[in-house]
Order: structure tokens, then sequence, then C-alpha cells
């Protein structure tokens, strides 16, 4: 069966900006509300913290201590840094879209500080535009593997909107060949200046 | 009009062209850390002999030195050490990082110049919106540049669903596709908050 190559480009163009358009929406969105932080985040997000009696399993592992603190404090949220302090007390940080939550159990194990940071409206966006890598459960691995299809279709956007400008205006390619043109060569420009200077 | 949306729209489209790439590949990079996208070891040693400048602080200092050495980029604070022998800082922008030695009482400073590579320099145009002090004008553009992507990405999202309806062949499936994504993708970004 003979394929035709524009109606396949065509639809593959299409079919992937509709499929992942939530995602690249809010990535560049988010993006540019990080990059205007002063712009955006004017109130400060909410803060509570308590402390609470826990009953730690007798382990040396963090995982295993870090598992115990999720369950119990309900955390789903990506684990971030995990570690001892000087006086010999644990700390597991976490992220999500939301917020962030610290966790510190005192050096004999018997007490946990739960710090929960709620963030403001544009400090959701810019905690979705973070959010990165995988391991922190399933619903945080699907968001990051959209993050991750949203990312192939930024290029792939680039490469079949290049073709079908050929094959739908190389007749009247002037003004579209000029664009081109200072579009890739401001941005080669700019990485020659920095590999360079 | 769906003929002018069209050639605006593919027009639209080649201004993004690198811009897409760079955002794709970047934002690949910071989910998977690609090997091949670590700065590089390219390493050299160089030394000048400077006038040190009068400062008022270790910021200032480290500004001054730069701008003495020829150099371009910021000077972290954080990177900012004292000891006995003298004073260590870093310099760095997208394409180099330097770490400076000024030693108490020599004029010469002592520089270590780590090239990171084509792959870092093209990583950090990711939303690079920076202001570097003493570069050409067209360098500093690139935050403009940025920012006009977003608009046109935007423009490409409403010119392109709007060409799209207009062809009645496919708008069933199409739509169809849109509204279950555009659900899906709702549905995981608030599950992923609350």
């Amino acid at each position: 069966m003979k394929i035709n190559t524009y109606q396949f480009i065509r639809k593959l163009h299409l079919y992937i900006a509709f499929s992942v358009l939530g995602f690249v929406f809010m990535y560049f969105v988010s993006g540019f509300i990080l990059i205007h932080e002063n712009w955006f985040l004017q109130s400060r997000p909410k803060t509570t913290s308590q402390q609470y009696a826990v009953r730690i399993p007798d382990t040396t592992s963090n995982d295993k201590i870090a598992a115990y603190l999720e369950k119990k404090f309900n955390i789903h949220a990506k684990r971030q840094r995990t570690g001892k302090h000087n006086d010999g007390s644990l700390y597991f940080e976490y992220i999500k879209p939301g917020g962030t939550y610290a966790v510190t159990v005192s050096p004999d194990k018997l007490q946990a500080s739960l710090k929960i940071i709620k963030f403001t409206a544009p400090g959701i966006m810019v905690g979705f535009h973070r959010i990165h890598e995988y391991g922190g459960g399933w619903l945080y691995d699907i968001y990051v593997l959209m993050m991750d299809l949203a990312s192939i279709a930024t290029i792939l956007f680039g490469l079949t909107g290049l073709y079908l400008w050929y094959k739908l205006m190389w007749k009247k390619k002037r003004w579209g060949i000029i664009i081109l043109s200072l579009s890739i060569g401001y941005t080669i420009t700019v990485i020659a200046f920095f590999m360079n200077r | 009009m769906r003929n002018k949306l069209m050639k605006y729209h593919l027009f639209a489209g080649l201004l993004c062209f690198p811009y897409f790439i760079i955002f794709g590949i970047s934002s690949l990079n910071f989910n998977h850390h690609f090997q091949f996208m670590e700065p590089g070891k390219n390493i050299i040693h160089w030394q000048k002999q400077i006038i040190i400048p009068p400062f008022q602080d270790e910021q200032q200092f480290s500004d001054a030195i730069r701008d003495s050495l020829g150099l371009i980029g910021w000077s972290p604070p954080w990177e900012i050490k004292k000891d006995t022998t003298g004073f260590q800082f870093m310099i760095t922008h997208p394409g180099k990082n330097y770490a400076i030695s000024v030693f108490n009482n020599e004029p010469v400073i002592k520089v270590e110049e780590a090239r990171k590579g084509f792959w870092p320099v093209l990583n950090s145009l990711h939303g690079f919106n920076e202001k570097i002090l003493g570069v050409p004008l067209f360098v500093n553009a690139w935050g403009i540049y940025s920012n006009v992507v977003v608009l046109v990405m935007l423009f490409s999202i409403i010119s392109g669903i709007y060409i799209y309806l207009k062809n009645k062949k496919e708008r069933k499936t199409g739509l169809f596709i849109l509204f279950s994504c555009l659900g899906f993708s709702l549905l995981i970004m608030l599950l992923a908050c609350l």
C-alpha cells in the first residue's frame, strides 16, 4: 500500500499536537511564569508546621524510614533530598506541583516535625514546570512521562512543520526562507558566541 | 481567512523552529541526564597580571577582577571563598566556567578555564533570560526571543485548532482525540497537585 507522505506527516503533526496539547501548553505557560517570577509570585505560600510522635522502625535504611514517614503522613510526592544533620536528626524532603514537604526526625527517632508548604496558583504552575525525573510513585511517573512526550512532541512539531511548510509554500518560499534563515542563524550565532567567548 | 491563518501559522513555526528543537532536547535532558550533555573536561590554565582594583565587598571584588580580566559571566556568591592564601571564586556563563585564584600581595591572577561544550550551551538556552554585562545586544536578546516564542506558541495553538476545524472530514476524530487527551492531561495535573 502506497503511503502518501504529505498526508502521513500532516496527520502526525495534527494528532501529536492534539494528544499532548495540555502538557505543551502548560510547559510553555509555566516556563513563562518561571522566567518572570517577580511579576507573578507576589504572595507568600502557605506554610504549616507540626510536631508528631512517631514509631520509626528499627532500621538504619533511610529508604525504609522514608517509606514509614510517607505512609504515616500520607505524602504522595517525589522524594528529593535525604540526609543527616550534624545533631543526628534525619531529614527527608519531597516536592510535588502543589508544594513541598520537609520531615525532620529527632535523633532518638521518637519525634518528627512535618513542615508543609502549599504554593499559590502561580507557584503551582512553577511547580508543574520544575518536576523532573522518574521515581516518585505511579502518578508522579505518569506526569513525568507526559512531560517527556510533550518534549518529544515539541521536536516533532518543528520537524514535521518544516516539511509541511516545504510542501505547501515552496512555490512562494521567499519569506519562509528569510524567517527560517534568521531564526536558525540567530540561534547558531548565540551558541557560537558562548562557546568561544 | 483559513489560508491566511495557515500562512501565518507556518511562518510562526519557522520563527520558533530552533527554539522548539532546543526546548525539546533540553527538556528530555532534565528528566534523563544524558551523558553527552554533561559539561566537557576541556580545561586550560592561564594567568594574567592585573592591577587589583579597589573594592568594598567580596562580590564587588570578584566582579571587578572579572572585568579586569576581560571575562563575561556571573560570580555566584556561594562560590566565593577566602582563606589565608587569598581569594577564590567562580565566573560562569552558559559556555564556560572560570575558577579564579587571587593570592595575597601578588598581582598575578591564576585562571582555570573549563569549556562546557556544544550540548551544555544548547541546554542552557532553555529559558535563558539573564542579562550579562559586556556582551553584544543580540546575546541578551535571547530572553526576548524566548518570550516571543511563548506568544507565538499560543497563537500557533489557536490558529492550528481553527485551521483544523475548518476541515470537516477529520473533525470528529480530531476533536475526540483532543478532548479526551486534554481531559486526561488536566486530570493528571490535578491529581499531581493534591
